[in-house]
């Protein structure tokens, strides 16, 4: 009975420690407030289920996001992610971007991130809100550490050239 | 490490940075700026990631996976039904033109605000919500919800689809200068005229548009007009709804 209570315990701790950055992949992934929902919760469905097989708490984070990623595919029979641009990440980089802290509003920045293509967007999400590392990304993803760090890389390079394109003359002005 | 190496890394992941990285930044102006003006964009994007999450996500899940209740305040639902009880006896002992709330459809809409604040009771923290809904969002709630969003409702600062009573609804709570209201978007629910009850701690409006009610719930006193007029000029039924003769109802209504 008491290990019953300490298991509903922990399993409670783990909802309130990561429902809300669990949605947030969700929402990025399906970009659908509530498709988002749905997947938490088949998420935390799946988990409770399965609870004995986490054994340790460092691994739940990765563990969920797993999870809720092959939620989301089965959702959608979502294609494997592709991974051609598993080659040198700079070959045809010349010098880094401008940065982008002096134009871009909040809000047109989501929705450039929104309209960044499926295999950008998730590892990006993953990275910044999961606090995950490209090698854990690409443990998560079945992919090569190269790979996402080449996904991120080129995420980040979109958004900024979108933001740069959309920003007032004399901001540009100043960066060109 | 070389500036290009450093570079590199820095466009990926201005946050997680090697020693050698930290070593190279300590030598290099160029590449130390180069770091501070990437760790900015990084900040931009964790914000902009950072998108308002459902208020109650926590207690739903809990809820369906281990049938633990949410955690709520006794204190308020108690209030806030003690609210309602309250100003519906005031509505009934305070004589009224049948014109402004007609006999046969009164209780009716009375039943639409009792379950709406019924509803609000679940959810008493909704109205604290201070992180507005970002646009994207908010356009996607409401085609959810079976509506269009055609104009700009205001600031949003909650938005969810719950279910309310029999009624499929949208919950949202707007920012006023006076305090949030909440705006709950019955659809399916019948058109029973509009109904002004400023109770003894709420106000609570029940206004007919399109194939459904808004109920908004404030409170006691204040001006609630101006959001109510915000909601029912920027939601409209989807083309194709309206095409096949899913009709608005705004042409019945008693404002």
């Amino acid at each position: 009975m008491f290990g019953d209570l300490f298991r509903q315990r922990r399993f409670e701790a783990l909802v309130r420690a990561h429902n809300d950055e669990l949605w947030r992949l969700g929402y990025y992934l399906s970009r659908d407030p509530m498709v988002a929902e749905d997947l938490v919760q088949e998420t935390f469905l799946r988990a409770w289920r399965a609870f004995d097989e986490l054994r340790e708490a460092a691994t739940a984070k990765a563990w969920l996001y797993t999870i809720l990623r092959r939620e989301h595919a089965r959702l959608y029979e979502r294609q494997r992610p592709d991974t051609s641009d598993d080659e040198t990440l700079f070959d045809r980089q010349e010098d880094p971007a401008p940065g982008p802290e002096d134009f871009g509003q909040i809000d047109e920045l989501r929705t450039l991130i929104m309209e960044l293509p499926t295999k950008y967007r998730e590892p990006l999400v993953l990275q910044v809100i999961g606090g995950f590392s490209t090698e854990e990304i690409g443990a998560m993803t079945g992919q090569s550490a190269n790979a996402v760090q080449v996904q991120v890389f080129r995420a980040r390079q979109k958004l900024k050239e979108k933001l740069k394109n959309s920003s007032p003359r004399e901001v540009r002005h100043g960066l060109s | 490490m070389d500036c290009r190496e450093v570079r590199e890394q820095l466009a990926t992941d201005a946050l997680r940075l090697s020693p050698e990285l930290k070593q190279h930044l300590q030598d290099c102006q160029l590449c130390r700026a180069a770091a501070e003006r990437e760790r900015a964009f990084a900040r931009r994007l964790h914000v902009a990631l950072m998108v308002p999450t459902p208020v109650g996500l926590a207690d739903r899940v809990l809820w369906r996976t281990l049938g633990t209740r949410p955690k709520r305040s006794g204190l308020r639902r108690t209030g806030l039904l003690a609210t309602l009880a309250a100003g519906l006896l005031v509505v009934a002992l305070v004589p009224r033109t049948p014109e402004k709330i007609p006999t046969p459809r009164g209780p009716s809409a009375f039943e639409l605000a009792s379950i709406s604040i019924d509803h609000l009771s679940h959810e008493p923290d909704t109205p604290l919500s201070t992180t507005v809904v970002p646009p994207p969002m908010l356009r996607a709630g409401f085609v959810q919800a079976g509506l269009a969003l055609v104009g700009n409702p205001g600031e949003v600062r909650y938005l969810r689809p719950c279910p309310v009573g029999p009624y499929r609804s949208l919950h949202l709570v707007m920012a006023d200068d006076e305090g949030p209201v909440t705006a709950l978007y019955l659809r399916d629910s019948p058109n029973l005229g509009r109904l002004d009850l400023d109770g003894p701690e709420y106000r609570t409006v029940v206004r007919p548009h399109l194939n459904g009610n808004w109920v908004l719930i404030a409170r006691r006193g204040q001006i609630i007009t101006d959001i109510e007029s915000a909601l029912v000029n920027a939601v409209a039924m989807p083309p194709q709804l309206a095409a096949n003769g899913y009709a608005g109802s705004d042409s019945q209504t008693h404002l």
